[in-house]
């Protein structure tokens, strides 16, 4: 297989506005998955097209294998890709469709190319489809067509855009594993985006978050949840997003809309002269103090407040805990929104909490966050300065 | 009473005392065979007003105004069609009296085909009109790419203009045109008719080819691109299925349209010896023998092409100029 290595890479815009993809460097080790996430129109499928050799970049590289190939034709990158509106043929059958990429490139073997055929339609759940053409399809289907066809060929490297999108929610994650498994199996190389925050968590090697056609922090899934780079990444993924409250420092503390942290040295020195920074809470991480989760956090941040709303998920329940902002402070939030064209800030934090309590609007509750788990962001370059 | 019954009951009404009117008329004024033709009409009309009040509470979408415009748009096209084929086939030296013919002879047809006039007219038709086709189809399709498929500015603009030159009376610019020829030292000859028919054939291809290339599946393109096809398979295996039988049509349809034109025709030939087909139906009447039935003959043969094309691809016509009102 084929690793694939990307080098500030830039596409810019007409009318000198910002880039469409904005210094990209990307590196895709032979093998392995690697997930683009971000908000639509962030520039993913821009990216794939300019892997795919369908776009022309600006400036920058394109490596296959420390081979550069940005002036290489598709043909020549030989890079399988789906398309997140499918592209079907019309006028040919599933079984055509599929096979379709793999025939255009002479000395297939016929035989071995059909199996591979019925091997991919059993696992996408197309074995009973094959005669049939597109238009008598759903949209679910002919997407699995679309990645069947890339599934088949024999590529370099394989780049999906959003190839799940059409899936139900029960199908998605037997098409995802699926196809992961097969991709897995072949050792082969991967790029897919999604805007689904746990599909590109769950799926891949690698996640990229990308956004205004800029990639904010690539990482393994984990190091991006738990450490990101950055303020967008924080409240990009998860599910529901990380609280992202304003926070005054005030001697040796930080001053929240609902609670009040001790800073150690360390941060302290890191948040300087700062006056306000921005406090990350992810809601998961908020306990209910007469909980078992709650009790056993020893280095904590804890206070009590009214709630003011409760969701109940079955598996845990969300619990919306109001505060005020001053102008000023919203102001300022509403400055870096519109600079992200992103919604970042609420005016209330989620907590989610275990199921089992019986939470109500309008009760009284205190919360427990242990003190390492929240993270503090420049509000300006929207760095983590707690990393 | 709803709406839709309201205005279904409305258009039986109108549609019963239309037939009660025609039948009477028909029966006072009109001596047979056309008679029955008059009350055949009558019946159907009367017949669709009766249906009209029966199921007017239908929940089915049934337009009783439509059924009511249909007939009557199969009237006004059928009986001039009926009368032509009756002067058609008259017997020599009989004057048809009446709308339905009363003996059929086939000698004009015969005549029409033999006529050296109508042969040589048919020939300059063909010629000009085939060959300002050829010539528009690839600008035309070059201009219908620009319009689907390049971000250009003023598109719109120039679209614009596409369909204002399609609804631009020809004749406004017939004599310009002549003065040119004259200019040119061209007036007079088959071919000086060809540059004249693009100001027909041209924006029509246009406006045509615009309406096939904006339902070509154009992602398919990038995805054959991105699977490695060769030139000559990106034309296989896209042109061809995704635009050919398309172009194909507007090709016909655009031949068929240039060969029905009789006014750049009638103006700019100074004798019947260049005059196109339809030109020399209008104007050289007097030099064809037994010249009405002749004519009607030569018209029927004429409609030809356009009735086959109409029989064999009446989906893709019917798409192609239909498509606004979907």
């Amino acid at each position: 297989m084929t690793s694939i290595e990307v080098r500030h890479l830039t596409t810019a815009a007409r009318g000198g506005s910002r880039p469409l993809l904005d210094d990209i460097s990307l590196e895709v080790p032979e093998g392995t998955t690697l997930a683009i996430t971000g908000p639509t129109g962030a520039g993913k499928s821009l990216l794939l097209r300019t892997l795919a050799g369908l776009e022309d970049a600006t400036s920058g590289e394109i490596l296959l294998d420390d081979e550069p190939v940005t002036t290489v034709d598709p043909r020549g990158r030989d890079l399988a890709m789906v398309f997140q509106d499918f592209a079907l043929h019309p006028h040919l059958d599933v079984f055509d469709n599929l096979a379709f990429s793999s025939t255009l490139r002479r000395g297939y073997d016929k035989v071995a190319l059909s199996d591979r055929i019925e091997e991919v339609a059993e696992l996408l759940a197309l074995s009973d489809l094959l005669d049939a053409k597109p238009a008598d399809l759903d949209d679910a289907q002919r997407q699995r067509v679309a990645l069947g066809r890339s599934l088949v060929r024999d590529a370099n490297a394989y780049l999906f855009d959003s190839p799940f999108s059409s899936q139900s929610e029960r199908v998605r994650t037997h098409v995802r594993s699926v196809t992961t498994q097969w991709q897995q199996e072949n050792d082969r190389t991967s790029i897919f985006t999604t805007n689904n925050v746990e599909e590109a968590l769950s799926t891949a090697d690698r996640v990229a978050v990308m956004h205004q056609g800029f990639i904010h922090q690539v990482g393994t899934p984990r190091d991006l949840y738990e450490r990101p780079a950055d303020m967008f990444v924080a409240g990009y993924l998860g599910s529901p997003p990380m609280n992202l409250v304003p926070a005054f420092p005030m001697g040796q503390q930080l001053v929240m809309p609902l609670a009040t942290m001790l800073l150690d040295d360390e941060l302290l020195e890191r948040i300087g002269d700062r006056g306000v920074v921005v406090a990350g809470i992810r809601p998961e991480h908020c306990y209910d103090a007469t909980g078992v989760g709650g009790q056993a956090v020893t280095d904590r941040v804890e206070f009590t407040t009214r709630i003011d709303d409760v969701e109940w998920r079955g598996s845990s329940q969300f619990a919306y805990l109001g505060y005020e902002i001053e102008p000023a402070v919203e102001d300022l939030l509403n400055e870096v929104e519109d600079l992200l064209e992103f919604d970042l800030f609420q005016s209330f934090l989620v907590a989610e909490l275990a199921a089992d309590s019986a939470l109500r609007p309008g009760m009284s509750i205190r919360v427990v966050i242990p003190r390492r788990r929240v993270h503090v962001f420049d509000p300006e370059t929207g760095e983590n300065l707690t990393l | 009473m709803t709406p839709s019954v309201k205005s279904r009951l409305w258009a039986s009404g109108l549609s019963f005392a239309l037939g009660f009117g025609v039948g009477n008329y028909g029966i006072l004024m009109i001596a047979r065979p056309d008679q029955w033709l008059w009350i055949i009409a009558s019946v159907v009309l009367m017949a669709t007003g009766a249906a009209g009040v029966l199921y007017a509470d239908t929940p089915r979408p049934v337009s009783f105004w439509g059924i009511l415009g249909f007939e009557v748009f199969a009237v006004v096209t059928l009986v001039p069609l009926l009368w032509t084929f009756t002067v058609a086939t008259a017997p020599e030296g009989a004057d048809p009296q009446t709308l339905w013919p009363q003996g059929v002879s086939w000698r004009a047809f015969d005549g029409a085909i033999g006529s050296d006039i109508l042969r040589d007219a048919a020939v300059t038709s063909f010629l000009v009109s085939g060959l300002a086709t050829l010539i528009a189809m690839p600008l035309a399709v070059a201009a219908a790419y620009g319009f689907v498929r390049v971000p250009a500015r003023g598109k719109r603009i120039a679209y614009g203009l596409v369909i204002g030159t399609i609804l631009m009376p020809v004749l406004a610019i017939a004599g310009p045109i002549s003065e040119q020829l004259v200019a040119f030292g061209a007036y007079g000859s088959r071919l000086a008719l060809v540059p004249a028919a693009l100001v027909v054939t041209l924006p029509l291809a246009t406006w045509l080819s615009v309406t096939v290339l904006r339902d070509v599946p154009w992602p398919l393109l990038d995805a054959i691109r991105a699977d490695g096809a060769t030139r000559r398979q990106v034309v296989r295996h896209f042109a061809a299925p995704a635009l050919l039988p398309g172009l194909t049509v507007v090709t016909l349809l655009v031949f068929v349209v240039g060969c029905s034109d009789f006014v750049l025709g009638s103006a700019l030939s100074p004798d019947a010896r260049t005059l196109p087909l339809p030109a020399t139906l209008m104007l050289a009447s007097g030099q064809v023998d037994d010249s009405s039935a002749a004519i009607a003959a030569a018209g029927l043969l004429w409609m030809l092409p356009a009735v086959v094309l109409l029989l064999l691809f009446p989906r893709r016509i019917n798409h192609l100029l239909g498509r606004s009102y979907r």
